[in-house]
């Protein structure tokens, strides 16, 4: 609980967090979701100004951000000295506005320049493909090319596939944010509430953000992390769920195998191996650096998972074995779930969503759409080109893995 | 005995207890010194084992009995140290020669003392820390490899601290391939520097605090002092810490306690070695008496009586000499003739007195003798020198004692012979001197 929520003198918790937006809207929806719970957003840790920025990366990072820097910086430096035992930063920020890309890049900035030995994860959440802001894919590339630089670890997560889920397997017909914001706060809360892995080595202090990092990210050119869950359920039908951990592992390592977000609609065909022996070619599954598995419910210490999560044709020689793949298990059922598993993977599952994102950017810069809109704001031709190429230099990297 | 006295056995327990906490740790079964008093051949191993530990200055553990060699060793480390019994120790590894070295080092080493001294020395946590550190059984690296079970070595190696680099295969990967390895591999290293960089922060932090609290906490109570040293720090902040400075608090109340009560008891233990002593010399010296040195006894004694009695002879002719000489001086009352006299007498009254020390040490030298043939005797009579070496003092002195008088004799004849002829001119005839002896 310490992890993520001070203590208050009024009994109720109140998150470790640092909200700032230039526009009251969302902070304050945040805030009202937690009427009645127990636990709350600090005022005091609340960032708020009231002109937006124009779903402008530009705006953001050149003109917003250096009139917060100060103020954000106090806040976060409040926020770590209420902590006694400082893991790191969770930088979240969406990548298709002019707020979360813009002025998210720049406070990533500002973590590393002033606390440059702490841990940052950076969960960023990639537009719809088509039909969210015109310039989406510009605020994505230019946010994307400074959090790679400054972030240890950027985990994507994707407005198509969230609302995929939602729609399909929780059963909601009209999926809306706010549903779309529970499933992304169910897959990270599935990687990040602590697993005590061993009683004896002290893992009350747990940092579960460089553990993860360490785990995951050491190389700087592979920095790019996706995450799966299994299994996913309504509220309704949670109570009549019969899975086991045999299943729920050989779902999860097809959904690896074909980069797959989630367990329906899965391509069972694809194997490592043909019936005759031979390997299948490397293009048609996916390939990692390396994973990890966290595993919680009941029974799970017990369970040894499948030994092809850390198969050799899965991931690249110059990954020694004892690194490919990890498994954290706990005992403690997660959300109500009885038995659930999430897949924390650095791998070629990025290239897709990346190449996506700058291929339209490039179009979009081709015919100079929009550009002019970044110019006024101090942006440049230059660094558009070198945000270009630092997310272009990534896809390549995991595509020749 | 002694092993039927309650106190003994409870004053021998007690310093086997302390004997625990030396800084070389001393295990030895009270009964040892019980069997070793009675000589008992059993008890040979355990108290040279005893008395390596005690000479021992490093803290390495005897397997099983001592060979040949490190007793050898035992012994010149001994010798080196002046114990006055390695002849016997040579000659006679008894477990009672032992335990007479036993006492002698207990003695001389006061390791007792050192003990109950080092327990009242304040509790220092790092050094708690470091024996603690100590008793983790780590795999030698001499061991062999046969007996070596390195499996949770290699997974501790392979797992939590980081991947075992295989130069084969690392060899064997494309130069861009070692390069991501090598950016792997420094990449864990900096992710686990960072991790080490919280955690100090983090004790950093806690560190503040204790301080903060202990201070505020202290300034309402209005003690003496007004915040904690780092080693309180440290007890507060871990509980493993204060169990284990518990437990030394413990381990040194009980060796206080011992100690006290072997203080009250150690004149008993001391009597009791002291009995042991007793027997063992007893039992040196009896034998070797009867066999060879009777005989060179039996000649001394028969030597110093012939000398006592020439000695007799002497006296009485000086006796003689001097009456004749006063009726002289009688007569004659020259100058000269008296002063001979006063000369003459002191002589005599210096052989009186050397006469006076041999019959003594003649006495002596016999009851002496007498004593040891008799057998035991209480330990406050028995003698604390070697009988052999007195007969060669006495000896020695008794003919150092016959050529003085030798010559004071050949100075009484020369005096003799001047007064003689100084008086023949008076008519008076005296003997020559030489014809007394």
């Amino acid at each position: 609980m310490k992890t993520f929520f001070n203590d208050t003198q009024c009994g109720k918790h109140e998150a470790r967090s640092v909200m700032i937006d230039m526009e009251p809207k969302a902070v304050n929806w945040a805030v009202q979701d937690t009427t009645g719970k127990e636990w709350r957003y600090a005022k005091s840790q609340q960032f708020v100004q009231k002109s937006g920025s124009g779903n402008n990366w530009s705006y953001g990072f050149k003109v917003h951000a250096p009139k917060c820097k100060d103020a954000i910086i106090d806040l976060i430096r409040k926020e770590i000295e209420k902590c006694d035992y400082f893991g790191g930063f969770l930088l979240l920020m969406s990548l298709a506005g002019g707020t979360g890309s813009g002025l998210g890049a720049f406070v990533g900035n500002v973590l590393r320049d002033n606390f440059p030995r702490a841990t940052v994860l950076n969960p960023v959440v990639c537009p719809y493909t088509s039909g969210e802001v015109a310039v989406q894919n510009y605020n994505a590339v230019l946010s994307l090319s400074h959090i790679i630089a400054v972030s240890d670890a950027v985990c994507l997560l994707h407005n198509n596939q969230l609302h995929e889920i939602c729609h399909r397997l929780l059963g909601i017909k009209q999926v809306s944010f706010h549903d779309m914001n529970k499933v992304a706060a169910h897959q990270l809360a599935s990687v990040l509430l602590p697993i005590i892995q061993d009683k004896q080595s002290g893992s009350r202090f747990q940092n579960v953000l460089n553990d993860i990092a360490s785990a995951l990210v050491c190389n700087s050119r592979y920095k790019m992390l996706d995450l799966k869950c299994v299994p996913y359920m309504s509220p309704h039908t949670m109570a009549f769920n019969t899975f086991q951990w045999e299943g729920l592992a050989k779902r999860m390592f097809q959904m690896m195998l074909t980069d797959h977000h989630m367990d329906e609609g899965l391509n069972w065909r694809t194997t490592l191996t043909r019936p005759h022996g031979k390997t299948q070619r490397s293009s048609t599954y996916t390939k990692y650096v390396s994973s990890l598995l966290f595993m919680r419910g009941q029974g799970s210490t017990s369970y040894d998972l499948l030994t092809q999560f850390g198969d050799s044709r899965l991931y690249p020689t110059w990954i020694m074995p004892a690194c490919r793949n990890s498994v954290w298990k706990t005992e403690l059922p997660f959300r109500g779930y009885e038995k659930c598993i999430a897949f924390l993977s650095n791998g070629t599952s990025c290239v897709k969503s990346l190449n996506v994102l700058t291929e339209e950017a490039w179009d979009m810069f081709g015919s100079k759409a929009y550009l002019h809109h970044y110019y006024k704001y101090g942006l440049e031709e230059s660094d558009f080109i070198n945000a270009f190429a630092t997310v272009e230099n990534v896809i390549y990297s995991y595509k020749t893995l | 005995m002694a092993s039927s006295n309650p106190s003994i056995k409870e004053c021998i327990t007690l310093m086997c207890r302390l004997l625990k906490y030396a800084p070389n740790p001393i295990h030895v079964n009270p009964d040892t010194f019980r069997q070793a008093k009675h000589n008992n051949p059993a008890a040979v191993d355990e108290m040279l084992k005893l008395v390596h530990i005690m000479l021992a200055t490093d803290k390495t553990k005897l397997q099983g009995p001592l060979d040949a060699d490190m007793k050898e060793a035992l012994i010149e480390k001994l010798e080196n140290s002046g114990y006055p019994r390695v002849h016997m120790l040579k000659t006679n590894l008894t477990s009672l020669e032992l335990l007479l070295c036993f006492g002698w080092l207990l003695h001389i080493t006061k390791i007792l003392t050192q003990i109950y001294r080092a327990s009242l020395e304040p509790t220092d946590i790092f050094s708690i820390l470091l024996c603690e550190k100590h008793k983790v059984k780590i795999p030698s690296p001499f061991q062999s490899s046969e007996n070596l079970d390195i499996s949770g070595l290699e997974t501790m190696l392979s797992g939590t601290i980081g991947p075992k680099l295989e130069h084969d295969k690392f060899d064997a990967m494309s130069v861009a391939d070692q390069i991501n390895h090598v950016a792997w591999m420094s990449g864990k290293v900096e992710m686990k520097m960072s991790a080490l960089n919280s955690l100090y922060l983090f004790t950093a932090k806690i560190d503040a605090q204790i301080q903060k609290q202990t201070h505020s906490a202290t300034a309402k109570e209005k003690t003496t002092f007004d915040s904690l040293t780092a080693n309180e720090a440290l007890l507060f902040k871990h509980s493993k810490i204060l169990q284990l400075c518990e437990k030394d608090m413990e381990r040194k109340v009980q060796i206080i306690q011992a100690y006290n009560k072997w203080k009250d008891m150690e004149p008993k233990f001391w009597q009791w070695l002291h009995g042991a002593a007793y027997d063992e010399i007893q039992e040196e010296y009896l034998p070797s008496m009867n066999s060879s040195d009777v005989p060179i006894i039996d000649a001394l004694t028969e030597g110093l009586e012939s000398t006592a009695a020439s000695i007799e002879q002497v006296k009485s002719m000086l006796y003689d000499k001097q009456r004749e000489w006063l009726e002289l001086a009688k007569t004659d009352s020259g100058h000269l003739a008296k002063v001979r006299v006063e000369q003459e007498h002191e002589i005599s009254k210096e052989v009186q007195a050397l006469l006076l020390y041999v019959n003594s040490m003649e006495n002596s030298f016999k009851l002496a003798l007498s004593s040891d043939a008799k057998g035991k005797g209480g330990p406050a009579h028995s003698p604390t020198i070697p009988i052999s070496n007195e007969i060669q003092r006495l000896r020695t002195r008794a003919l150092q004692i016959a050529d003085q008088l030798r010559e004071m004799e050949h100075l009484s004849g020369e005096e003799l012979t001047i007064i003689v002829n100084s008086k023949l001119n008076g008519n008076a005839i005296l003997v020559p001197a030489t014809a007394v002896t």
